[in-house]
């Protein structure tokens, strides 16, 4: 089964198909939100919501993309959820989803886009990864990263300034 | 896809020993890539538990077959939930009360000809006794939080825990009677009104004790005292004794009844 036909099983109940997702999706998910949070507890936590909003919501999935990238905009909003609840605003290194960048991305490997990117400083690319690969909104990049909207908004727009220069 | 990603990087990005921009790349390609994706090390133990989370969340366990008789019967959904956790109602404890039965059976059928059918007399009160002390309370009792969390005041909850340890020791019990070859006079249900004496009376000392405490009392209490019966001759299970135990739990239940006000959650002092 696709994951795509797994999804259309959990919106007629079936446990065992989302188990099945859990089972495929979990891991990876699991370790890529323990790069945007330092707390298990939270990642944990934001893991477990992501699965349980899947099994209320799987209809929302309109079969465009892969589902792993849906996923991961279910989960990494979870954890902002959770950031925002705890109020105390962690996290170690931001990164990517769905967008020409992150296709881009996928695609170069280790090539211009990433020694562009290895260029910009440390809280320039958190923004980056944030806004542009993580896809969220100012604000959701803002509570991810702990500072405020307008320096998500004044950051991403020199580094994308940089990233212009250097690949003129 | 035109490359895949080396399961060795893959575990350096789990350790986060990756560098930035080569994690933001690798995180890329495992969104479109399931292959890749697979080679993400799992611990299975972690993965088992992270599931019966969710689980337990989108579909919750169904109540078991005490709960929905229970509930058939017209108890108040929480409240057969409270029973049907009841340690009283585990396995263990089952198979407790059942083996010091089968103990005391034994043990009075050995010797059939001198009244050795008392050590089961004497047993058997104790166990309702020794269910309301030790099967209930933080360390041994994995519904604690839940029971401690009910919308039940706490003087219903410990009338309920008496109830639920009763209604399994006593039958029992009356299992195992027939096969002690005690003298007729002492019937069915020698052992019956001592039982219920020395449960109130437990329930009546946690008022002041720790209910542990109240039941290790008067277990120790009854046992001393059958001990100093038997060996002064005395014929504790006639019908003298009988409305002695009658007495002690009616002034018992009454004690209980008056102090009502005192017992806290965990059926303690306060």
């Amino acid at each position: 089964m696709t994951d795509a036909e797994l999804l259309a099983a959990i919106v007629d109940r079936q446990v065992d198909s989302l188990r099945e997702l859990h089972e495929r999706h979990a891991p990876w998910l699991a370790a890529r939100l323990a790069h945007r949070a330092a707390d298990p507890t939270l990642v944990e936590d934001a893991l477990q919501e992501t699965f349980v909003a899947v099994w209320r919501k799987a209809g929302d999935y309109r079969g465009e993309g892969e589902v792993a990238a849906w996923l991961w905009g279910i989960a990494i909003r979870k954890l902002i959820d959770r950031l925002r609840r705890d109020r105390v605003p962690r996290f170690e290194r931001p990164s990517v989803v769905e967008s020409a960048e992150e296709s881009v991305l996928a695609g170069i490997g280790y090539g211009e886009l990433g020694e562009v990117m290895a260029r910009l400083s440390p809280e320039l690319m958190a923004v980056v990864q944030a806004r542009i690969l993580d896809g969220l909104s100012t604000r959701e990049a803002a509570r991810l990263l702990g500072i405020p909207t307008g320096t998500v908004k004044t950051r991403l727009m020199r580094a994308k300034q940089i990233m212009r220069e250097q690949l003129a | 896809m035109s490359w895949h990603v080396d399961a060795s990087d893959i575990h350096r990005y789990q350790e986060a020993a990756l560098d930035r921009v080569a994690a933001a790349s690798l995180e890329a390609h495992l969104t479109d890539c399931g292959e890749c994706r697979s080679l993400v090390v799992v611990d299975r133990d972690w993965l088992e538990r992270s599931w019966s989370t969710i689980a337990e969340l989108v579909e919750p366990s169904r109540p078991g077959v005490v709960e929905r008789t229970l509930t058939r019967l017209g108890v108040p959904s929480h409240v057969a939930r409270i029973v049907a956790v009841s340690p009283a109602l585990r396995i263990s404890f089952l198979l407790a009360v059942v083996l010091v039965m089968a103990f005391a059976a034994v043990a009075s059928t050995s010797n059939p000809t001198d009244g050795t059918y008392r050590v089961f007399l004497i047993v058997a009160p104790l166990l309702p006794v020794a269910g309301v002390a030790f099967a209930y309370g933080r360390l041994v009792d994995p519904a604690y939080d839940l029971t401690l969390a009910s919308p039940i005041d706490s003087f219903r909850l410990l009338l309920l825990r008496v109830v639920t340890v009763l209604a399994v020791s006593i039958p029992v019990g009356l299992v195992a009677w027939p096969m002690v070859p005690a003298p007729s006079a002492f019937g069915f249900t020698a052992w019956l009104l001592p039982a219920l004496a020395l449960t109130l009376v437990t329930l009546a000392l946690s008022s002041r004790f720790e209910v542990w405490l109240a039941g290790s009392m008067v277990g120790g209490g009854w046992v001393a005292a059958m001990v100093i019966a038997v060996a002064e001759g005395y014929e504790t299970f006639d019908t003298r004794a009988q409305i002695g135990y009658a007495v002690l739990a009616l002034l018992a239940a009454v004690a209980v009844m008056v102090r009502r006000e005192r017992y806290d959650r965990e059926g303690t002092p306060r």
